[in-house]
């Protein structure tokens, strides 16, 4: 009797096991392509979300590879921890201080910095070639750090078509879908070279402009660098055309961030330059004068 | 005895008839035009190559949605379940079958050991002279996308990801310069 029991017991379950495999025969959603991921997150239902943090970071670790793949880092320790430790320093008073930052200098002579989701920066070695100061530097990354805080990339990747199902976000499917996590990398290594738009731009420079005198720097600096990338004497066309082809004009960045700073209460318009450290720590590693 | 004995033969066939090896078809395709293969079971490991829709692949294991295969020319990597087919997809449930180990990659980019990968490693000039130099040639894996074609390089990103500023060093740093902390 035990043993009929048990081979009912047996038979009855091996034949769910197979019908549940074959429900997730029936339920598993048609391969996707890139068009098709819309009806694979339908499917998923309740697991479609917005990007979380961590995906976020995927997508930003994702999108640094490129950058660096396209132009390499220069490996100088000593140089890449000063840049850290000037960016973590503006970073601390940034809207997202508690996202863990990565800097690195891009081994090219044009004049850009770009920033990536989950706090992967980048500014290259032209970029430091025509900074005078420390607190340039600080500009500098202050704004690529805005860009992080507020998601600028992020935010573009939501409102495309390929990662949305109704009106929701496949943030989760990314873990399990290399094709989606490629559409959002190309994406967004897209819009890192086309640029951003004329008001992520300003709104980096207004915030850059806080962060860096938060942190102690004389704001002014962001508009001292401005200027310098108006006077072409200073870099060369190549760097100057690609700056300008990813930031919008430089006139209009100096009249607004001069029309912002006036607008600064007199004690954070002061601060410091540090050029003698900056000098120390970069240009003389670089053998610029 | 004779239950016992007849208990042993029907769990055999059980656990017989469980087993996901029992359908292991050696060979699977995708069912997607094309789909990359990566190197760990994962969405963010490395991308090894793209591959296509008519590419026998051989299914050495599976861990839950990954599956580790082998292509024609005997490159080894993990395709996602979303990538098969159906029938495949449904005819490797479960958790998955006996995996060979996986190679511990903390940073989920390093090569799992020797060839080429570690030839586009050796590509960088690293700094043990802390001296300035630069990462030459050989960038990682080549991706062509709509805008064009270029290198992912993990590695970069790895040394941007080594570089750890402490609080001690950070706060050392804001109290030399004179900034605010």
């Amino acid at each position: 009797m035990r043993v009929r029991a048990l081979m009912l017991a047996v038979v009855c379950l091996t034949a769910v096991v197979q019908s549940g495999c074959a429900t997730l025969g029936a339920l598993t959603p048609s391969p996707p392509g890139l068009g098709d991921l819309v009806s694979v997150a339908t499917t998923l239902g309740s697991a479609v979300t917005p990007i979380g943090r961590e995906e976020e970071i995927e997508i930003g670790r994702s999108i640094a590879a490129g950058v660096a793949g396209n132009y390499g880092i220069v490996r100088d320790e000593r140089m890449t921890r000063y840049i850290c430790l000037v960016g973590e320093a503006v970073a601390a008073k940034s809207d997202r201080p508690d996202l863990l930052y990565h800097f690195a200098v891009l081994d090219t002579d044009i004049i850009n910095a770009f920033s990536c989701p989950g706090g992967y920066v980048f500014v290259t070695r032209g970029t430091l070639g025509i900074i005078e100061s420390e607190a340039e530097l600080a500009a500098v990354l202050a704004h690529e750090i805005s860009h992080v805080a507020h998601k600028d990339i992020i935010n573009e990747i939501e409102k495309q078509q390929f990662f949305q199902a109704g009106n929701k976000v496949a943030g989760t499917l990314l873990h399990s879908d290399p094709a989606l996590l490629n559409a959002a990398t190309s994406f967004g290594t897209g819009l890192l070279f086309k640029g951003f738009s004329r008001a992520d731009e300003y709104r980096a420079d207004e915030f850059a402009l806080t962060y860096v005198a938060a942190a102690g720097y004389d704001p002014a600096a962001l508009l001292t660098f401005l200027e310098k990338l108006k006077d072409g004497s200073a870099v060369s066309d190549g760097g100057v055309k690609l700056l300008f082809a990813t930031h919008p004009q430089i006139d209009g960045r100096i009249s607004n961030v001069r029309t912002l700073m006036s607008k600064m209460p007199e004690q954070q318009r002061t601060g410091k330059l540090l050029a003698p450290r900056y000098i120390e720590n970069v240009r003389s590693r670089t053998g610029l004068p | 005895m004779r239950r016992r004995i007849t208990t042993l033969v029907f769990l055999a066939a059980f656990l017989w008839v469980w087993s996901p090896e029992v359908f292991a078809s050696p060979v699977i395709t995708i069912d997607l035009p094309e789909a990359y293969l990566l190197e760990g079971p994962g969405a963010g490991y490395r991308i090894l190559c793209k591959i296509t829709r008519d590419e026998p692949l051989i299914l050495l294991s599976w861990e839950g949605d990954w599956f580790r295969v082998r292509r024609p020319n005997g490159t080894v990597g993990w395709l996602s379940r979303v990538t098969l087919s159906p029938e495949d997809s449904a005819r490797y449930p479960g958790t998955g079958g006996k995996p060979e180990p996986v190679v511990s990659t903390p940073g989920k980019t390093k090569s799992s050991g020797g060839g080429f990968l570690d030839s586009i490693r050796t590509g960088f000039k690293g700094n043990p002279d802390n001296t300035l130099t630069a990462s030459a040639g050989g960038r990682g894996i080549i991706t062509e996308t709509d805008s064009g074609v270029y290198a992912r390089d993990y590695w970069a990103v790895e040394y941007m990801e080594s570089i750890i500023i402490s609080d001690d060093e950070l706060n050392r740093f804001i109290v030399s310069g004179g900034l605010r902390p």
